[in-house]
């Protein structure tokens, strides 16, 4: 009796230990954040190769802007299609489809051939308010409908029109990390590109959801969702005043001016990174009721923030919000 | 089994747990009250600012292109003022409670207060 | 003893559909608000310390491995492995302070020291699970609550040993 119960403990003690070195090998925890694609990117990584897919991650998100989504870029996909008005689109296809579709469900409500447009009002560096005419000469080179992709070669039927993957480039830039968390055997992520955030691992997140009066860490309402993708498209990014007036960067391919519908921001759950991103765009420039049967076509959890300082979780998104700011209230339907 | 049902050990062990789990509670009280403010420059940690501590104004210059400025005063840290564009670093405005974040993209510069109870903020 | 041997494994595995029941008994408990999530009063402690103080501390860890392959497969991976962790640890320390701590502590003692094991292991655990070391906040209000919870077995253990003892006679051990 007295041998079992030392071998007993023996064991105990060794299984012990290993959990303690199997622990610290397989969760080793590694954060970073760095500069890319024009924005701020964190990312909070637990696995055996944490560190290795942090860097990965960087050097991809990198690439992908150089070589495919830049408009700085002289010779990025995006860059040398708006140039030669045509072009093999391998590289970008799947997503090219993804987006034409967002077009289409949205009823023109998102546009990515908006790069004249928004070219003239110059968000991003130093924004003003271009001339009216001006604006109405882009707006006549835009529309998704004069693009045609056919076996992986985008062809423009306006050769004037510019494609621009800023509303869509970071939710493309999250589906392109998670294939490297996924290869890595990342046990958990936290990414954020610019405010459009991945989550992965098997447990409950909370997101918060920007406060539009705040900083960018400070939130009004708390998300408590499992692994997935979110984006929010916010009127309070990029703001800048001109005649006495605030403009904002989320523009109405109607008109090709800031959409001014009372919104001030749309937060998007989904398990695909470029379409929380673009369905953020969307819904914004849809509005409410449009708004929400948007997200519901596509299944995703929706939550609306109204400048009366009512928020609408729509789609599933009511069961995981909280509000956590006083001034804001909770419509319920 | 003949061990008595209670004895004057256990009633001091059950003492001991609780002083110990007070004092747990006060001490992680405590520590999460310390607020503090990590700047970075493109990744790299610069200047850590203990928040609670800053008594007199502090001016954080870092090496920067375009440059910036950065001051901490009264359990508050900002962008105090930026030579970038847009400038909106500084519309932030103070930055104090948990999880508060300014970034200025143009010089790559972040300030975060630490301690957020979120796992991220979406914008 | 060898001789025992087919009785033991009868008695053990009576003990173990005692602890396993009591395990079921226990999550048709409502969820009791104010109290730290995972909260439990641990009624099958009985069956281990009994396990632990009487026969020996082999039986002891194998109704709490058996507690948590239960868990494992009726709750899941998590569930499974907080079990485990905190049962193991918690057996263990129950033996040790049985067998020669008795000097010092009642039952009652014993019992808390115990419960605050379980509450060690399965924090371990979760803290090994989840990645972050910020659940080890909960510790010092689950010790507390193993306190309580910890005395209320202690007591039922009391008034219980007297028919354990009984099943155990049966076995002739």
């Amino acid at each position: 009796m007295k041998k079992t119960a030392i071998a007993a403990v023996i064991i105990v003690a060794a299984v012990f230990v290993a959990f303690l070195a199997y622990d610290g090998a397989v969760n080793k925890e590694y954060s970073s954040d760095f500069f890319v694609m024009n924005t701020y990117a964190t990312a909070k990584l637990t696995g055996s190769k944490s560190k290795e897919a942090a860097d990965e991650i960087r050097s991809l998100t990198e690439t992908l802007d150089k070589g495919i989504l830049s408009r700085t870029s002289e010779n990025s996909v995006v860059s040398l299609l708006n140039v030669n008005g045509a072009g093999d689109a391998e590289k970008i296809s799947d997503y090219l489809e993804i987006l034409f579709d967002v077009c289409r469900k949205s009823g023109g409500a998102f546009d990515f051939t908006l790069g004249a447009v928004s070219d003239l009002w110059s968000f991003g560096s130093n924004p003003k308010l271009p001339d009216d005419s001006a604006i109405r000469e882009a707006l006549s080179h835009t529309g998704y409908e004069k693009l045609k992709l056919t076996e992986n070669e985008l062809v423009f039927g306006d050769k004037s029109a510019v494609i621009d993957f800023g509303a869509a480039g970071k939710g493309i830039a999250l589906d392109e990390i998670k294939a490297v968390l996924f290869e890595k055997k990342i046990k958990q992520a936290v990414v954020s590109v610019g405010g459009s955030v991945l989550l992965m691992g098997d447990k409950e997140f909370t997101v918060g959801i920007r406060n539009p009066e705040g900083n960018s860490g400070s939130y009004i309402a708390k998300l408590h969702i499992p692994e997935g993708c979110v984006s929010t498209s916010g009127s309070y990014e990029q703001q800048f005043e001109a005649n006495g007036r605030k403009y904002h960067h989320i523009l109405d391919p109607e008109t090709g001016y800031p959409v001014d519908n009372g919104l001030l921001s749309v937060t998007i759950i989904s398990q695909s990174g470029i379409l929380s991103d673009a369905l953020s765009t969307a819904c914004f420039v849809l509005g409410y009721e449009k708004g929400k049967a948007l997200a519901e076509a596509y299944d995703c959890g929706v939550v609306f923030v109204a400048d009366d300082k009512k928020i609408y979780a729509e789609n599933g998104a009511e069961n995981f919000i909280e509000i956590t700011d006083d001034a804001y209230t909770l419509v319920m339907q | 089994m003949n061990i008595k049902f209670i004895k004057k050990g256990d009633i001091a062990v059950i003492g001991v747990i609780i002083l110990i789990a007070a004092a747990f509670m006060l001490w992680s009280n405590s520590k999460s009250e310390a607020v503090q403010a990590v700047i970075t420059v493109d990744g790299e940690v610069i200047e850590t600012v203990d928040l609670g501590s800053v008594k007199e104004k502090i001016t954080v210059i870092p090496a920067t292109s375009p440059r910036v400025v950065i001051t901490a005063e009264n359990g508050k840290i900002r962008f105090e003022s930026a030579e970038c564009e847009d400038k909106l670093c500084v519309a932030c405005g103070d930055l104090s409670k948990h999880g508060d974040t300014a970034v200025c993209l143009p010089s790559k510069t972040v300030i975060t207060v630490t301690g957020s109870d979120v796992d991220a903020v979406v914008y | 003893m060898k001789k025992n041997i087919a009785y033991k494994t009868a008695l053990s595995a009576i003990l173990c559909a005692l602890a396993l029941s009591l395990g079921f008994l226990e999550s048709l408990i409502p969820p009791i608000p104010l109290l730290p999530p995972g909260a439990k009063p641990g009624l099958s402690n009985i069956i281990t310390m009994f396990a632990a103080g009487s026969i020996g501390l082999a039986q002891a860890i194998m109704i709490v491995v058996v507690k948590g392959c239960f868990a494992f497969v009726t709750r899941g991976f998590t569930a499974g492995i907080m079990s485990l962790s905190g049962g193991i640890f918690s057996a263990v320390v129950m033996y040790f302070l049985l067998k020669y701590s008795g000097k010092i502590f009642g039952l009652i003692g014993i019992s808390v020291l115990s419960a605050l094991a379980h509450n060690i292991g399965q924090l371990f655990a979760a803290v090994f699970i989840t990645g972050t070391a910020s659940i080890a906040y909960y510790a010092p209000a689950l010790a507390v609550f193993g306190i309580a919870t910890g005395a209320i077995t202690g007591v039922i253990f009391k008034a219980v040993i007297p028919a354990l003892d009984k099943l155990k006679q049966h076995f002739f051990i």
